[in-house]
């Protein structure tokens, strides 16, 4: 029977950290340079890694991505469900957010049933899958409460810019060439050009990419 | 197909008008205002006792429920039939629920939303702004009651459900900026624009509105707007040309609210009720942007113009803001009229035309040694419209080189009480002098005072805002007036003179 799951890649951790550090580097430039921002540097965190251990399961990193994603849109549907649903009910906050936690695991489960029930694999029997669930877990939770805190629209942007952030993260670190070449001694000279880039941008006072579309009305407005 | 070059070109001149999120937070949050004073402003409830404490008018607040023990023992048959519970520390306008009246015989209220509000889901909400649901960093908050402001009768047309308000940007005690926000059914009777209010631009001299935008319907990419000319609930209202009421105290209420803030970048939001005037909602210690696009104009720019200007007074304040910043409706009347709009006074530019440049080589020794040539001289005028004909100082025509008039000493000394007296003078001074002089074109007889007086003529180019027109003047000796040079009314045709203009130089 033709199998998904196939045997895992080879791990470089040392790569991995380090990359992670570079990478964060991206989240100033993406909020101060492109104007784009996303949600809790934790969310992006806990999207990474999830998805990172989840990859490690697979050898095609397209497919391991697909089966995550679908993980997580079924998460977070339930979980929006049943937000939406106890949004206005007079019960307690924490119970709120206990219960919403519980329908997020419940998409999981539904989604994993899915899985077994189509291909008869039961993803649940591998270390890294279960420790990404977790942490897929937190980070769907953050998503439901940011389309909680911010509403459909901002919930889209940031969502996706913070995905964005994590995916980047995860899929690069995943790719062991790139993991190698940083794990030399030209780890230090990356390092930094990152902290040069990082300096840079603490006294950036340019207008966005974004803002730079939102505004340009006004010069239409003038040469009118 | 996007042009790079001139998409850098259109970058580079909006960074330098318009003000962006990172610049504002490092130059002017960060810089101006500082977080032991940003606590009071964040905190509405302070923010009120700040105002009290400096005597601002504001909403009244009935009840604070600062815990769920307070929220037990709320009376709700005691509650008026009208009125607004806000969080302390909401922002963007979450948490605020409008209650606009009360069924009868019942303890239920009829929300902005048209829904019906019992005891019961009024305590849920309340418990969600305790828990920190709507509060700045989830943190936990206090809620309040406050009186239902009755809007202003010129505002209520255009108000859908909800309370409109003004927003003024105070930069160091100079407004620089100001819109006005109006509830709409997208927003739901809130004046919030990511919620989907309009927002109207405000000339700041004239208090009357100019272009409207509001929050496009789906934009993945950012805030951006669509313009709009009328209401988007009331298609036969025009946003624009709207007369804000009480527009001069406004300003002078913002001002004082920056004040009592200690901060010195900030947004007052100000609302009118229909009994008291202008009341103080709030002031924002981080205010949004979008403003810029209601005004279509950059608040860079703006504060620019002000920047480092010391202001003492308030009534300076205003002045210097109606001035620099107003316009736009000026602008409008240009465009319908074809005239241009005068303060009065204006800067003007003289010139010395090439035939009296040439001519000043004939110039006696006497005038060389104690001139010096100038080809053109820029002067502050009045606009005098109760003067028919424009003068010039004696000594300014003579920098010029009109130094003809050096041998008139004596006729600008001669006065006449008598009519008759100044008209043979006249008389005599023309025949004397005719076809004499090169750049002396004639010779009127004026009223100076209670006097008659003898003044030669010349003909300067002047350049008054763009336009070079040949303006006829009469010499007179000015040195003792304010003005060297005045333009009257037969000189300012094609203009339209706006006396409350009052020339303030841009830095």
């Amino acid at each position: 029977m033709f199998s998904l799951f196939e045997l895992p890649a080879t791990t470089n951790w040392a790569g991995f950290i380090i990359w992670f550090v570079i990478m964060f580097s991206a989240v100033p430039f993406l909020r101060y340079v492109v104007g784009i921002r996303h949600w809790r540097n934790s969310t992006a965190i806990t999207f990474a890694i999830s998805l990172w251990l989840f990859l490690s399961v697979f050898r095609r990193w397209y497919i391991g991505t697909a089966v995550w994603l679908y993980l997580f849109f079924a998460g977070l549907a339930f979980g929006v469900a049943v937000y939406k649903y106890l949004r206005l009910k007079p019960i307690h906050y924490y119970v709120k957010v206990s219960l919403v936690i519980l329908g997020i695991f419940m998409g999981f489960f539904v989604a994993l049933w899915g899985i077994y029930s189509l291909l008869g694999v039961v993803l649940l029997r591998s270390q890294e899958v279960s420790a990404s669930l977790i942490l897929l877990l937190s980070t769907v939770y953050e998503y439901v409460v940011l389309y909680s805190r911010k509403g459909t629209l901002e919930f889209i942007r940031r969502g996706v810019a913070t995905g964005l952030v994590g995916f980047i993260w995860a899929t690069s670190a995943y790719y062991d060439p790139l993991l190698q070449f940083i794990s030399t001694y030209q780890a230090f000279f990356i390092i930094g050009l990152v902290v040069l880039l990082v300096f840079i941008l603490a006294r950036w006072n340019y207008l966005t990419v974004v803002e730079f579309f939102r505004f340009r009305p006004i010069l239409e407005a003038k040469r009118d | 197909m996007l042009n790079p070059l001139r998409l850098l070109s259109e970058y580079k001149t909006l960074n330098e008008e318009v003000l962006g999120l990172n610049r504002r937070n490092l130059e002017f949050i960060k810089k101006l205002n500082p977080p032991i004073y940003r606590k009071y402003v964040d905190n509405k409830l302070l923010c009120k006792r700040l105002f009290k404490k400096h005597k601002i008018p504001t909403p009244k607040t009935i009840k604070v429920i600062r815990s769920v023990t307070t929220l037990e023992k709320i009376d709700w048959n005691s509650l008026p039939r009208s009125f607004v519970v806000k969080p302390a520390r909401g922002t963007h306008g979450r948490g605020i629920l409008v209650l606009f009246g009360k069924r009868k015989n019942t303890v239920e209220w009829i929300g902005a939303d048209g829904k019906i509000y019992t005891p019961s889901l009024l305590k849920e909400h309340l418990t969600n702004i305790l828990n920190g649901y709507y509060s700045m960093g989830g943190v936990k908050d206090f809620a309040y009651f406050e009186e239902r402001i009755k809007v202003h009768p010129v505002l209520k047309p255009y108000t859908y459900k909800g309370i409109p308000d003004i927003r003024v940007i105070v930069y160091r005690k100079i407004p620089i900026m100001a819109m006005l926000r109006l509830p709409t059914r997208r927003s739901r009777g809130t004046a919030n624009l990511h919620a989907g209010a309009v927002s109207v631009g405000i000339d700041l001299r004239y208090g009357i509105t100019t272009h409207a935008i509001v929050l496009k319907e789906v934009d993945l990419l950012s805030d951006r707007y669509d313009v709009v000319s009328v209401h988007p609930d009331y298609p036969y209202l025009k946003l624009s040309g709207l007369k804000i009421p009480y527009w001069n105290e406004i300003l002078e209420l913002a001002i004082k609210a920056q004040k009592a803030s200690k901060m010195g970048y900030v947004g007052v939001d100000i609302t009118i009720d229909r009994e008291r005037g202008p009341l103080v909602i709030e002031v924002n210690a981080r205010p949004g942007l979008g403003i810029q696009v209601a005004n279509a104009a950059g608040l860079l720019e703006r504060i620019n113009a002000v920047y480092k200007r010391k202001v003492k007074t308030t009534a300076r304040a205003i002045e210097i803001a109606k001035t620099l910043f107003g316009g736009e409706i000026e602008e409008e009347v240009e465009a319908i009229t074809g005239k241009q709009i005068l303060g009065l006074v204006e800067n003007v530019v003289l010139y010395a035309p090439d035939d009296v440049k040439l001519f000043r080589k004939k110039a006696p020794l006497e005038y060389k040694k104690r001139f010096v040539k100038l080809a053109e001289i820029p002067v502050k005028a009045k606009i005098d419209t109760g003067a028919l004909y424009s003068s010039v100082d004696y000594n300014v025509a003579l920098k010029l080189g009109y130094w003809e008039l050096m041998e008139l000493q004596d006729i600008f000394k001669e006065s006449y009480k008598d009519i008759e007296q100044a008209r043979k003078r006249f008389e005599e001074v023309k025949t004397a002098y005719e076809g004499r002089f090169k750049t002396i074109i004639g010779f009127k007889l004026v009223r100076s005072g209670s006097a008659n007086v003898i003044r030669p003529i010349i003909e300067i180019p002047t350049l008054i805002r763009g336009e070079l027109r040949k303006i006829i003047y009469t010499v007179a000796d000015r040195s003792h007036l304010l003005y060297p040079v005045i333009i009257g009314r037969r000189d300012l045709k094609g203009y339209l003179v706006d006396p409350s203009m009052k020339l303030i130089r841009r830095k």
